[in-house]
């Protein structure tokens, strides 16, 4: 019965993974860029949230926050855009990763010196308590977590698929002259991604923050990295491999803790990343794709 | 008896279900002046990255000067005597054009690795004649004025002419030109058509192999001439021969042969 | 203007000699250091991404390694300071050589997440291998450098070591980027696939640099591990390979003294600004960001000289 616990507390875990990953790998597609600040939008947003949620009104509902923080999410990624990527279309491409590198140690040391190096904790109420059927535990946070990152993707996946907007972003992710030509305007396409992917960041806070209910200003760099590895592992630019990726890193990482080292968690995670890369640079579900000239 | 340079035999390219060549077969001879011409998307640039080593076949054989060499990396075919330029020019951009031309004796230059990460080799000691040999390379071009120039900052006929020369630099036995001449005018289209006959007739044991989709270039340059359609060699012949062709004229129907 | 860079470099070295004479300030001589070995470090990850275009992102792991190693033999096995660092840079070298034959085949960002992932795993790997590193306690103790009898004890010896080995660095690459080989470096950097026609073996010239620019790293570790005389796995941590990157780019990827001035500039000024001390990572930051958004190229856009050939005598024109 524990494996069945530890199984869905590493899908709850997963569920999060995937969210942030799906983000970044949706902005890996349409710009080809890795966005190496989109943790620390991340974590950024996470304190935003808990200042305005838990000291400024205190007792929201949880979806009220889970919005509030896909909302603020959206406009930092936006702006970061704008910042850090925008000027460079035309560059070389790592331009744009050092830049990202700029604005993710501004954004983490911005954290640091608003609300301080420590942690802090706060609790979001999900409104149910625990749930035990037939001997096993589960906590009502992680039955939360994991029914809005369904949710969750589900929307998400609608409107890439279904719905117009989605289709001009992947219009353009596919081949951004011919996308221009049939009128779509390729800088909002970028913005819209941005925003976007960046609230599934944001939803991935709340849920975040309900799990653990503690933020720190490193905690954005780890949680990219776990994004990284998931969209690696799924093969970048591919939706459901980010999904999938998201899911199997959580799961990995419960049972590594359990069974072998809570210390060998994040090690794990970057070398599945690395063996993924040499083995199979196009991830899990990616096709192999070769390089034309 | 005339030398081989290059023999391909059933050479295939497919991209997931596309085939973009289709079983290609062909003897090039030593010191020929040949051309590949098709109508758009039959598969020329293909067949030259497949014949240069830039990409590898999905199957078939390419001997270079006897030796098999498909599935090799780029620059082991250019070991063996292949260079080309590329339809959309590739020149080292933030280079000058000496520097440029200065990449194509890198065969001749690179001894020893470890020489030359020790600072035991240099341009002004040991390979001093590849400077030389560069300089009267550019002046041959008519690019020796320019040579301390970035590439970047050439006009495009200049670029197209430093590409060749970079090429020649190598000294190939078998050059394949990906259109000289696209997206130049009348003038500089001609000047280019007596360079490269020039090239060609100077060094009589080279090979030159060009796409081109100027016919009055290819007519006038080829002595034989490969006709490519939908991934598949569809006639080989003299110009005259191509010119009077019912299969050819077949496949362009709808374009035109002076197009 | 001529006459100004004609005589700068000399001017330069002259200053830097009377540095630690003129400033006598213990705290000053300190920063003067720090400098010098983060131009050093600074400066193999600038021949990797400013002449082959090879983003690491996990520099700062074979920074450690040569420190950790440096430090390790000199007082677990208590070998003299010259046998630990000589065996600091060949065995950082041969981790980035072992690292990059397979990685290498990867580009652009895919290499920047795998050297990321590389830097992390090295850092666990200090933290976590107790045996051998004293795991979060990290080595205390780490003896002065030392050639032979002669004791680097004070900050003015150091900085001269530390200063000298710097030159000799940088003389060495000088002539290393206008070699051929190195300008095989940088059609690599421009268009890896034109040079693969041209006979470059893409491959071998990577993994050289990568196998170089890594032992230099691991150079500037061992020194700073004597200097410092004791080091834990916080020093390495992914920031550090960020800050590295940040020193590069800012001071000028392409040029030879780019990545020395941004290591001077990202050590001293934030020391300077003393009471700025908290804003030291946010400072970096910002001017990375402004630095691209104002001059991509970084501060010094040069590059190395180029080769010349001069008009010849009667040349036809």
């Amino acid at each position: 019965m524990l494996i069945l616990e530890q199984w869905i507390n590493g899908l709850a875990l997963g569920g999060v993974y995937a969210l942030i990953a799906l983000g970044f790998t949706l902005i890996f597609g349409v710009l080809k860029l890795f966005h190496m600040a989109h943790g620390d939008v991340f974590m950024f947003t996470g304190y935003i949230v808990v200042s305005i949620v838990v000291f400024a009104f205190g007792g929201l509902p949880f979806f009220v926050v889970l919005l509030i923080a896909m909302a603020v999410a959206s406009l930092l990624g936006m702006a970061v855009e704008r910042v850090a990527f925008r000027p460079y279309r035309q560059s070389d491409e790592i331009i744009p990763l050092i830049s990202g590198i700029g604005m993710s140690l501004i954004l983490q040391n911005l954290a640091l010196l608003i609300w301080g190096p420590g942690q802090i904790n706060y609790s979001f109420n999900v409104g149910i308590g625990n749930v035990s059927f037939g001997g096993i535990q589960i906590t009502g946070i992680r039955l939360v977590i994991l029914a809005a990152s369904i949710v969750i993707v589900l929307i998400f996946n609608y409107w890439l698929y279904r719905t117009r907007t989605g289709r001009a972003v992947r219009a353009t992710a596919a081949d951004p002259q011919t996308a221009s030509m049939m009128g779509i305007r390729p800088e909002l396409i970028i913005l819209l991604t941005f925003g976007v992917g960046s609230a599934l960041a944001g939803a991935a806070t709340a849920l975040v923050g309900a799990l653990y209910g503690a933020i720190y200003p490193a905690l954005g760099f780890s949680m990219g990295l776990k994004a990284f590895a998931a969209s690696i592992l799924g093969g970048l630019g591919n939706m459901t491999g980010a999904v999938v990726g998201g899911l199997l890193l959580g799961v990995l990482e419960v049972f590594t803790a359990s069974y072998i080292n809570v210390a060998y968690q994040d090690a794990i995670a970057m070398g599945i990343m690395i063996l993924v890369l040499l083995i199979r640079p196009n991830g899990l579900l990616g096709k192999a794709v070769e390089d034309k000239l | 008896m005339t030398k081989i340079v290059l023999a391909a035999r059933e050479v295939r390219k497919h991209y997931g279900g596309v085939r973009a060549v289709d079983g290609f077969s062909c003897e090039l001879q030593e010191g020929r002046l040949i051309g590949l011409i098709g109508p758009n998307g039959a598969g020329k640039s293909t067949l030259f990255n497949l014949l240069s080593g830039a990409v590898k076949p999905t199957s078939g054989s390419i001997e270079l000067a006897g030796e098999p060499v498909a599935g090799m990396r780029p620059d082991q075919f250019s070991r063996r005597g292949a260079a080309r330029t590329f339809q959309n020019i590739r020149l080292f951009k933030r280079l000058t054009i000496l520097e440029n031309v200065l990449a194509g004796f890198h065969q001749s230059s690179d001894l020893s690795l470890l020489r030359g990460v020790l600072g035991l080799s240099s341009y002004q000691r040991g390979s001093a004649d590849v400077l030389e040999r560069a300089g009267a390379l550019l002046e041959a071009f008519g690019l020796y004025a320019k040579r301390n120039e970035l590439a970047v900052h050439l006009s495009y006929g200049d670029q197209r002419r430093l590409e060749i020369a970079r090429a020649m630099a190598s000294q190939p036995r078998l050059l394949f030109l990906d259109e000289p001449a696209a997206g130049m005018n009348a003038y500089e289209g001609q000047q280019l058509v007596e360079l490269i006959r020039r090239l060609w007739e100077e060094n009589t044991q080279l090979t030159v192999f060009l796409i081109e989709h100027d016919m009055d270039v290819v007519m006038k340059l080829s002595q034989e001439i490969f006709v490519l359609d939908s991934g598949r060699l569809i006639f080989h012949g003299t110009p005259e021969e191509v010119r009077g062709s019912d299969v050819v004229r077949e496949a362009y129907l709808g374009g035109d042969l002076d197009a | 203007m001529n006459a100004l860079r004609k005589y700068a470099l000399p001017l330069l070295v002259v200053l830097a000699l009377l540095f630690p004479l003129v400033v006598t300030n213990a705290y000053y001589q300190r920063i003067g250091v720090m400098s010098c070995i983060f131009a050093i470090v600074a400066s193999s990850l600038g021949l990797l991404v400013g002449q082959v275009k090879l983003v690491s992102a996990g520099h700062a792991a074979f920074f450690g390694i040569g420190a950790y190693t440096s430090a390790l033999l000199t007082t677990k096995a208590g070998m003299p300071f010259l046998v630990g660092f000589a065996v600091a840079i060949v065995l950082s070298g041969l981790v980035g050589f072992l690292f990059s034959v397979p990685v290498l085949r990867l580009k652009g960002h895919y290499l920047s997440m795998a050297t990321l992932a590389f830097g992390i795993v090295a850092q666990m790997v200090m933290l976590n291998w107790e045996g051998l590193t004293n795991g979060p306690n990290g080595v205390p103790g780490i003896p002065f450098a030392s050639l032979f009898a002669f004791e680097l004890n004070t900050d003015v010896r150091m900085f001269y070591f530390t200063f000298a080995l710097l030159a000799l660095l940088l003389w060495g690459l000088s002539r290393l980027y206008r070699s051929p080989v190195g300008l095989t470096f940088q059609l690599i950097r421009e268009d890896a696939v034109a040079a693969a026609t041209l006979g470059v073996n893409v491959t071998r010239y990577k993994v050289t640099a990568f196998t170089l620019s890594a032992g230099i790293a691991g150079l500037g570790g061992s020194l700073f591990a004597h200097y410092m005389a004791y080091i834990n796995y916080d020093t390495f941590y992914p920031l550090e390979s960020f800050m590295l990157l940040a020193m590069v780019v800012v001071g000028g990827m392409y040029s030879l003294f780019g990545p020395v001035l941004g290591a001077v500039l990202l050590t001293a000024v934030p020391e300077l600004l003393r009471g700025l001390a908290d804003y030291r990572m946010l400072i970096y930051g910002v001017v990375l960001v402004s630095v691209l958004l104002l001059r991509p190229q970084g501060i010094l856009s040069g590059r190395p000289k180029h080769l010349e050939l001069r008009p010849k005598e009667g040349a036809k024109r």
